[in-house]
């Protein structure tokens, strides 16, 4: 292992990285071992020595060697990848492209740092600093992922913080992308802006779900196949050891009926039984039937 | 129609250097950007940026043998009826840029595939032979790519005609979005090859196949096609959920069918919108505007997203009855679709994949 001399002109601020180092103490004390004059602690990396200087704060790396190997062996080694949200790998990236602009070790490090790959991980870089404060300061906290929150942008552009913290307020990480997802592509195929969904948004009572309100925006004739359904099934007023199973995707025209039964003779009766029960009630139309199912929704709801 | 004459980069695998398609695709292309060479294709992949946009794949060319089972059975789809139909993969890739394009989601590679070795192709052809006297092969190269986008390059058109010619138990269909037939009106049809062409209203060819011929053309190419005694297949596929659907799909039909005869047609397919989880991520990327993604999709047996049941069939019989008013008998089958649905849509199901030849044996295209 050979020590490189650290060149001032050449040094580089590491900041973004110092955070993750500090949370993971336990694994880089060991290495950090004052090697040089400072007042602080250094390690080698190939040809370069990296410097943990607790009185800036700061991580300080020659650029001797190959940088791309550095930060491979740094990042792999000594962080917690789990700790580098997209918001420190943007900062990480932001230091690399100081140092090299190498395409190809550049999309090494989007893979590195699980950043989205090639020519679309460049374009998300590059749309970043564009990113509103509120959306980035979401991708800081880790509520909502780096896709989303591209698309979201590019469709909504500018003003959209409003919708956007309404539609992050109360969710998990999935939650929001769920949400966040529905939402430019509802948009995308009704040419909506998000004044139109914040007001939306505002509309819905205090509890109602946000994600399955979106959800059934998305997928309106299919939510109300399924309401016509159920409540067909319910009004059929089924004893309680019969149950029918609809394909809820309704890609299947044959339903399932469940009977709980102890034997044959048990079979018999429960069958006959609800013969009797079935034959009292007013079946029309008859929305076990798909195809009239499909007729009544499709009939309400002219072509989009 | 773009100009498909243009590469940023050539690879060319090391054997193929002398071979004559090669030679004549460079003497046609007068490239004078970089040709390199390679010995291994997966190499040469792994060592390349991963790509996402279809035109971006085209910018470079790799010319290549031929890998794998010459002649596939099309996949087809679990919990699908698929249709029986035979692939060969000349080309992987295609510069159409179509923005609904499965092949977004399917190639890893990041350029255009040309299997230039043609003979060992048509030596694979040689050896097959059907099971008995009834069956009928039906065999196209445009699952991949077009069949006739680089034809000007590579002549392949004429090399498959010459070798179909004597063989009638195969069906051979080049399907294409391109007017590029120059070569196949140099040739009589010796009746068993068909040209397939995709076909959308002019509303979304505009805006979803920005590099393909226009329908004007298409239908023209149509038409020459038929003058010189070809047979044409056309692809209802994908079908998409428009505004006025029925109007937009009824008068690209009519449109259709004012230049050519229902007689000169040997099949039509339909298949409306479906995608994959790694389509969907490339429409997003690539086709942000598109508004592909936004309606009522749900998962179906194959794990592809495909429009709402209803909507899938209210498309489909759009489709069809506009069809049917021109000729009760046109050769119609649905691609890749449940039997729900074929039974909602054309009253039947052929029962099994290897019962789709029933239909075109009905309308005599298969004798």
């Amino acid at each position: 292992m050979t020590v490189s001399m650290v060149n001032k002109t050449s040094k580089h601020i590491f900041s973004s990285l110092f955070e993750l180092i500090k949370d993971n103490d336990n694994n880089t004390s060991e290495i950090f071992h004052p090697l040089i004059n400072t007042t602080g602690f250094a390690f080698i990396i190939h040809d370069a020595i990296i410097i943990l200087s607790d009185s800036q704060s700061d991580v300080i790396m020659a650029t001797d060697g190959d940088i791309y190997l550095q930060y491979e062996y740094f990042i792999t080694n000594f962080i917690n990848k789990n700790k580098i949200d997209f918001y420190t790998a943007k900062l990480i990236i932001d230091d690399f492209l100081h140092y090299n602009n190498d395409e190809k070790k550049l999309f090494k490090l989007f893979s590195l740092l699980s950043w989205p790959g090639s020519k679309k991980g460049l374009d998300i870089y590059h749309e970043f600093s564009n990113f509103s404060t509120v959306l980035i300061s979401l991708i800081k906290s880790k509520k909502i992922g780096i896709n989303e929150s591209f698309y979201f942008h590019n469709t909504f552009k500018n003003n959209y913080d409003e919708l956007l913290t309404l539609l992050t307020r109360n969710s998990t990480y999935s939650e929001s992308n769920i949400r966040i997802r529905l939402t430019f592509e509802i948009s995308g195929n009704n040419n909506q802006n998000a004044l139109w969904f914040y007001q939306k948004l505002l509309d819905i009572k205090p509890g109602l779900d946000i994600t399955n309100y979106l959800y059934s925006l998305k997928h309106e004739r299919l939510i109300r196949s399924r309401l016509e359904i159920t409540k067909y099934i319910k009004e059929l007023q089924l004893p309680d050891y019969a149950t029918i199973v609809y394909d809820a995707n309704f890609e299947k025209t044959n339903h399932t009926m469940n009977i709980t039964f102890s034997n044959i003779d048990d079979l018999k009766s429960k069958i006959s039984s609800l013969n009797t029960h079935l034959s009292s009630k007013k079946n029309e139309p008859d929305f076990l039937n798909v195809e009239t199912l499909f007729n009544s929704i499709m009939d309400s709801d002219c072509e989009k | 129609m773009k100009n498909n004459t243009s590469f940023n980069h050539i690879y060319i695998e090391s054997h193929l250097m002398e071979h004559p398609k090669t030679k004549l695709i460079l003497e046609r292309l007068q490239h004078t950007g970089e040709i390199s060479q390679f010995d291994n294709i997966h190499t040469l992949i792994k060592s390349s940026h991963q790509v996402y946009h279809p035109s971006d794949r085209s910018k470079n060319l790799v010319l290549s043998s031929i890998r794998g089972e010459i002649l596939r059975k099309c996949p087809g789809t679990h919990g699908h009826i698929c249709c029986n139909y035979h692939v060969i993969n000349q080309y992987i890739g295609c510069p159409v840029n179509c923005a609904y394009c499965i092949l977004q989601g399917y190639l890893n590679q990041p350029f255009t595939i040309i299997n230039v070795d043609i003979e060992n192709i048509l030596e694979t052809l040689s050896t097959v032979s059907v099971k008995n006297q009834n069956e009928i092969l039906r065999i196209g190269t445009g699952e991949l790519g077009d069949s006739l986008v680089y034809d000007h390059l590579t002549d392949f058109s004429l090399d498959f005609i010459q070798f179909f010619k004597n063989r009638r138990e195969f069906m051979f269909e080049f399907k294409t979005k391109t007017n590029n037939i120059d070569n196949l009106l140099k040739e009589p049809n010796p009746g068993n090859i068909v040209i397939g062409f995709s076909m959308n209203p002019e509303s979304l060819t505009v805006k979803l196949e920005s590099d393909a011929a226009t329908i004007d053309e298409r239908i023209n190419a149509a038409s020459l096609l038929v003058e010189k005694g070809y047979k044409i297949s056309l692809h209802f596929d994908p079908i998409l959920n428009i505004p006025n659907f029925r109007d937009e799909y009824n008068s690209l039909i009519q449109k259709i069918f004012s230049r050519i005869s229902h007689n000169d047609i040997a099949w039509i397919s339909m298949g409306t919108f479906r995608y994959t989880n790694d389509l969907k991520s490339m429409i997003e990327y690539n086709y942000p505007e598109s508004g592909l993604l936004s309606d009522d999709f749900v998962l179906t047996a194959d794990g592809k997203y495909r429009y709402f049941r209803p909507v899938r069939t209210a498309l489909y019989k759009a489709v069809k009855e506009s069809l049917t008013a021109i000729n009760p008998d046109m050769p119609m089958y649905l691609c890749m679709e449940s039997p729900e649905v074929w039974r909602s849509v054309l009253g039947t199901t052929p029962g099994c994949s290897a019962k789709m030849d029933f239909l075109f044996k009905k309308r005599g295209i298969i004798k």
